[in-house]
């Protein structure tokens, strides 16, 4: 088993492009990119399941911790892994965020070529611990 | 200046005055008295001496009588006496002597009664004395002239005298010749004695008394005084130098004077009268001192008591004088310090209460005794409130603990004092102890606020962590599409490069533009931005604002919704910044702009003001974020929550330029009708470029 669906969220269009071509081209993934936290609520309530979800932590209107919440909410996504991806340098809130139950915690910016590897291996890892 | 005395207030000079002629007064007192306590002494050894002058003269006076008389018996006794014999007899009573005469009567045929002229001497011979001593015994007569006799008769009595001339006169007495009697004055003092030879008995003339006497001449003695007393005179030692003079009171009250002792024989006060009364006969012994002597006489003692004196006086006002400048120096060092200290006091009180820093006087016992109102203004508390209580009782349980244990070391402490509504108040702390002039140890406390500095640190901070977001963020783009590009050429076909390159010189124009946003934000607030303003119309600008636009609105398929004034407006702007900031206004615009929505664009002219409205018709702007809309990252308050996007720096870059233009820029946002951004500029009325920039700057 593999890791194959990412939903990416991120109100940086350009990121949203960048990432989205970095994980399909370089990862193989299947990426479903989206710009907020209601949109990435909304994506999932829809149906769509992704084995990781990748959250920008600065965000307007509902930033990444609000929507990690939200997420978790959800009844199927109660497992599923998720990484943070901020620019924040030193986040203060790292301990928080391992406590809400962040699995990984991506910088920006970040290595096109590392990105997909860091995703299997997170993925790898949240399958291994029961 | 002022001496006090019990009861009196004098003033100094009024003591020193009265000390000094107390003191010269005394002194001339004592000083006189004492001359005159000399003169006192001095005139009764005068008087001793001249006592002992009296006796002197009166006794040699009664021995020169006694030995007249002698020689006027010797005389009348012989019948014929002749030089020799005369001479004989007289010889051992010579020393009385200074010179002695004998007057025999002229016959009345004698040449002499015409001429005058013949007496008989008879010197002694015997004697060359080196003091002087003469004995010229001359016996002479001459004519007489006058009728009393000149001379003094000691020893004729005057009575037998009279009654001698009488009976001359009256015939008794027989004469065998007319006595011619002349007695000359001699130098000096004459003594006289009538040499009388019994009348044979003849029976011619009678005498009063039976008996019947010749009138042969007289003996008479001259008396030079001096020479006669000298040895006498000088024998009486402490009398010193005298004037003595000797005068008869004869009839014809002609004074004879001698002097003997030197200096001029001048009346003087201090004379004594001696009256002698001598073989009945006044005499006057005038004694008196020579001026010379009389002047010796007071020493210099009187004069120098005088001067003693007003020294001893010169001394206590100069001693007087000099405490008092000494005490005068005193007060004015008194003064000067005591006026050195209210100055002292004054600038300390002024440090104390207007010095930024909380500053509390404690006493040993930690208590607080003075609060300046910044520690006032740091508690919010009144002074009324501190006094008395517990200097420690103002900190946090923790930080009184610390306070406790580390007080005494030089540094200031990092401690928290109890806040009013509790929230703890960040404070430097720090003790310095003292010591009052009496020993009592005392101590100021000085309380730092760091809330301003910790507020800034923490600004501080936001704003690093915004901004290395802020750049990150266009960062992880360029890198992530360059890196892209570079290694996987293979995997991406010529649109995907294409459009990553495309990623990320857009983003490096991004990372450019929020550079040249942090530049502009300092400069405008160091008031260093400079612009450069002319006067144009302002239509012309906008629609170059608005072109840059077209496609963003395109995308958005947002139109423009415009309402212009008819006239021409036209303001003092700089066009490139005039440009940015309504590109700037519309960038915003077209970013809360629901799709398919318009833009209202409002450009009039209000009493002198250009007013231009840009309006979107998005959700607008939370009132209470309203006020804070035109702050440096008003957007990025800490949290993760951004309302707005952008480099948080763009509407409060708009704002300051706007002022720096002379105009002002703000927001409204009723709710449901979007948001409207509104800058009002003066309208350009003939004002110079520089009076504009001026009234800009």
């Amino acid at each position: 088993m593999s890791l194959r669906k990412v939903l990416l969220v991120d109100d940086e269009p350009d990121i949203r492009t960048l990432v989205s071509m970095i994980l399909r081209k370089l990862g193989g993934l299947e990426v479903e990119a989206v710009a907020s936290g209601h949109a990435a609520v909304a994506c999932l309530q829809s149906g769509y399941a992704p084995d990781l979800i990748v959250l920008d932590v600065m965000m307007p209107e509902m930033d990444g911790v609000q929507t990690l919440e939200a997420i978790r909410a959800l009844p199927a996504q109660k497992e599923t892994p998720v990484c943070f991806f901020t620019a924040k340098v030193h986040p203060v809130e790292l301990q928080r965020w391992h406590e809400l139950g962040v699995s990984d915690v991506l910088s920006k910016p970040f290595s096109p070529a590392l990105l997909p590897k860091q995703l299997q291996e997170c993925w790898q890892r949240c399958q291994k611990t029961p | 200046m002022k001496i006090e005395l019990p009861g009196v207030m004098l003033s100094y000079r009024l003591v020193v005055i009265c000390v000094a002629l107390t003191g010269i007064l005394l002194s001339a007192s004592l000083a006189v008295f004492v001359w005159f306590k000399q003169l006192d002494e001095w005139q009764q050894r005068f008087d001793l001496g001249a006592m002992r002058h009296q006796h002197a003269v009166e006794s040699k006076l009664s021995d020169i009588a006694n030995a007249l008389d002698d020689v006027g018996r010797f005389v009348a006794a012989s019948e014929e006496v002749t030089e020799a014999e005369f001479r004989f007899f007289v010889t051992p009573l010579l020393k009385l002597f200074y010179g002695l005469s004998w007057i025999e009567q002229v016959p009345a045929d004698s040449p002499a009664v015409t001429t005058g002229v013949r007496w008989h001497d008879m010197s002694p011979g015997c004697h060359t004395s080196d003091r002087d001593w003469r004995y010229p015994i001359r016996h002479y007569v001459t004519n007489y002239s006058g009728d009393g006799l000149t001379g003094l008769d000691m020893r004729c009595d005057e009575k037998r005298l009279t009654a001698m001339l009488h009976a001359r006169d009256s015939g008794q007495l027989t004469a065998t010749d007319e006595v011619i009697l002349l007695a000359r004055p001699l130098p000096g003092l004459a003594l006289f004695r009538p040499v009388f030879r019994g009348l044979p008995d003849k029976g011619e003339g009678s005498r009063p008394d039976g008996r019947r006497a010749h009138l042969r001449g007289y003996v008479s003695a001259g008396v030079n005084f001096s020479g006669m007393f000298g040895p006498e005179l000088a024998a009486l030692g402490d009398t010193g130098l005298y004037q003595v003079a000797l005068s008869s009171q004869a009839a014809t009250g002609e004074h004879v004077w001698l002097s003997w002792g030197g200096g001029k024989g001048l009346a003087l006060p201090w004379e004594r009268k001696v009256q002698l009364h001598f073989a009945s006969k006044q005499m006057t012994l005038r004694i008196s001192p020579t001026r010379q002597f009389w002047l010796q006489r007071h020493d210099a003692t009187p004069l120098l008591i005088l001067l003693a004196g007003l020294a001893y006086t010169a001394l206590i006002v100069a001693w007087m004088n000099s405490q008092n400048k000494r005490r005068r120096q005193a007060e004015m060092l008194a003064i000067a310090r005591s006026d050195d200290l209210i100055d002292r006091e004054a600038r300390l009180a002024a440090l104390f209460m207007h010095a930024p820093i909380g500053i509390v006087r404690c006493d040993d016992k930690g208590t607080m005794m003075e609060v300046n109102p910044a520690t006032l203004r740091l508690v919010q508390a009144t002074s009324q409130d501190l006094r008395g209580r517990d200097y420690l009782s103002l900190f946090t349980p923790w930080s009184a603990a610390v306070f406790r244990k580390r007080w005494r070391e030089p540094e200031w402490l990092e401690l928290e004092l109890q806040g009013e509504d509790g929230e703890p108040i960040p404070v430097l702390a720090r003790v310095l102890t003292m010591r009052q002039p009496d020993g009592t140890p005392y101590a100021w406390a000085m309380l730092e606020d760091l809330r301003a500095i910790r507020h800034n640190e923490r600004l501080k901070r936001e704003f690093i962590a915004t901004i290395s977001h802020e750049l990150r963020t266009p960062l992880s783009a360029i890198i992530g599409a360059v890196d892209l590009v570079r290694d996987q050429t293979g995997l991406l076909d010529a649109e995907e490069q294409s459009l990553l390159l495309d990623m990320a010189a857009q983003n490096a124009r991004q990372l450019h533009q929020l550079i040249d946003d942090l530049l502009d934000m300092e400069r405008l607030e160091q008031g260093k931005l400079s612009l450069h303003t002319e006067l144009l119309p302002l239509l012309p600008l906008i629609r170059k604002a608005q072109a840059r636009f077209e496609v963003l609105l395109a995308d958005k398929r947002l139109g423009w919704r415009e309402h212009f004034c008819s006239e021409e407006v036209t303001a003092h702007v700089d066009p490139d910044r005039f440009i940015q900031i309504m590109g700037n206004l519309f960038s915003n615009a077209v970013k809360f702009s629901p799709p398919d929505a318009a833009i209202i664009l409002r450009v009039d002219v209000v009493s002198g003001t250009v007013r231009i409205a840009v309006t979107d018709e998005g959700s607008g702007i939370p009132q209470d974020f309203l006020p804070s809309l035109f702050q440096p990252f008003a957007q990025a308050d800490g949290s993760d929550r951004r309302s707005l996007k952008g480099s948080g720096l763009g509407l409060a870059i708009c704002h300051g330029l706007i002022a720096r233009m002379g105009g002002s820029l703000r927001a409204e946002s009723p709710p449901g009708q979007g948001a409207s951004f509104i800058i009002e500029l003066p309208l350009a009325s003939g004002r110079t470029a520089e009076e504009s920039a001026h009234v800009a700057a």
